[in-house]
């Protein structure tokens, strides 16, 4: 194995700016026109079928899994575009969850970050979301994004408004 | 002309180990400070709900030993840019029933001093519902800053026996 000892690494062009080409990094984002919905007490995995990015192509839009090409910590960012009960009337306390799920664990939420929605009496609204946070993941565990539905009414998202994306901390 | 130099591990020169490259060019940098939190309480129901510092009492991962499970707080071990994300949401009370109409605060604080306000207001008389409160933010900071994350007195932030519903997590982004 080669090793390289030194206190400090520059640049050789000006800026200094450090570019590492095949960090593994993806955004991807749905591309349904249309809204999907969930039963009460079930939980679906959201469809992220367009990747704009998708370096090392670890990012698989039939399965919508990222699968960790190689164990570290990495960064996940992901946004839903929700509602509750088709957008009218009231929630009437059906509340939903955006989760990201490594492995698709749902025992104690092994590993799951999650962003409550819904809940509210009166009128309904669109609503957006956001999830943030690191997982450390081995290499092949894999993590996808979810919507679950709670309280007695369905949960629906907007596919085309719906993002992930996520990259190699190191 | 670029200057390369082939290499599979980048060390200092006292030995200790900074960034490995794989065949595929992928860079780990194993010693990088990096955490990642959550709360939980040990009993549902009675005690949902917590006001002030919260303490993020459980980790996924905690590299080079940053952050406190006992007071929730993260101390940078060297001084660079760093990137916090605190996900969770707040409730009415130490109960953790949803909220009702009103002010809901949260606080990112450096050295105690608050650095990120997270704030939600919201009428309608009979709405009552769970509140988002996320704060994503990146700083610049010394060696022994201390960040933590904290609500106003008068808003609860919520956890249960249950992981995943309020974590905080960080790293040195270089």
């Amino acid at each position: 194995m080669s090793k390289l000892y030194v206190d400090e690494l520059h640049s050789k062009t000006t800026g200094g700016a450090v570019i590492m080409p095949n960090k593994p990094a993806f955004a991807v984002r749905g591309s349904n026109t249309g809204w999907t919905s969930v039963a009460d007490s079930n939980e679906i995995t959201i469809v992220l079928d367009v990747a704009n990015i998708n370096i090392g192509n670890h990012f698989n839009t039939s399965t919508y899994r990222f699968t960790a090409p190689i164990a570290g910590l990495y960064q996940f960012n992901a946004m839903g575009y929700v509602r509750n009960n088709g957008g009218t009337g009231s929630d009437s306390g059906t509340y939903g969850y955006v989760r990201l799920r490594k492995n698709g664990s749902t025992a104690n939420e092994v590993g799951t970050l999650s962003c409550i929605f819904g809940y509210l009496n009166s009128g309904d609204a669109d609503q957006v979301h956001t999830i943030a946070g690191i997982m450390s993941l081995a290499v092949g565990d894999y993590v996808t994004m979810h919507l679950n539905s709670h309280g007695g009414g369905t949960s629906e998202y907007y596919g085309v408004q719906c993002g992930l994306s996520g990259y190699l901390i190191g | 002309m670029a200057s390369i130099i082939g290499v599979e591990t980048l060390q200092h020169t006292n030995g200790t180990t900074a960034a490995t490259i794989d065949t595929a060019g992928r860079i780990l940098t194993p010693t990088r400070p990096a955490f990642s939190a959550y709360r939980t309480k040990a009993s549902a129901g009675a005690d949902n709900g917590t006001v002030g510092t919260i303490v993020f009492n459980n980790e996924d991962h905690d590299i080079g030993g940053c952050f406190n499970t006992s007071d929730g707080k993260f101390t940078a071990p060297i001084a660079g840019i760093y990137k916090f994300d605190v996900l969770g949401f707040y409730c009415l009370n130490a109960a953790g029933a949803a909220c009702t109409p009103n002010s809901y605060f949260s606080y990112l604080y450096k050295n105690n001093n608050i650095v990120a306000i997270h704030y939600d207001y919201f009428g309608g008389s009979s709405d009552t519902h769970y509140i988002p409160a996320n704060i994503n933010l990146t700083l610049q900071l010394a060696a022994n800053d201390v960040i933590h994350y904290g609500t106003h007195a008068s808003t609860y932030y919520y956890a249960d026996q249950t992981r995943g519903y309020a974590t905080f997590s960080g790293y040195l982004v270089g």
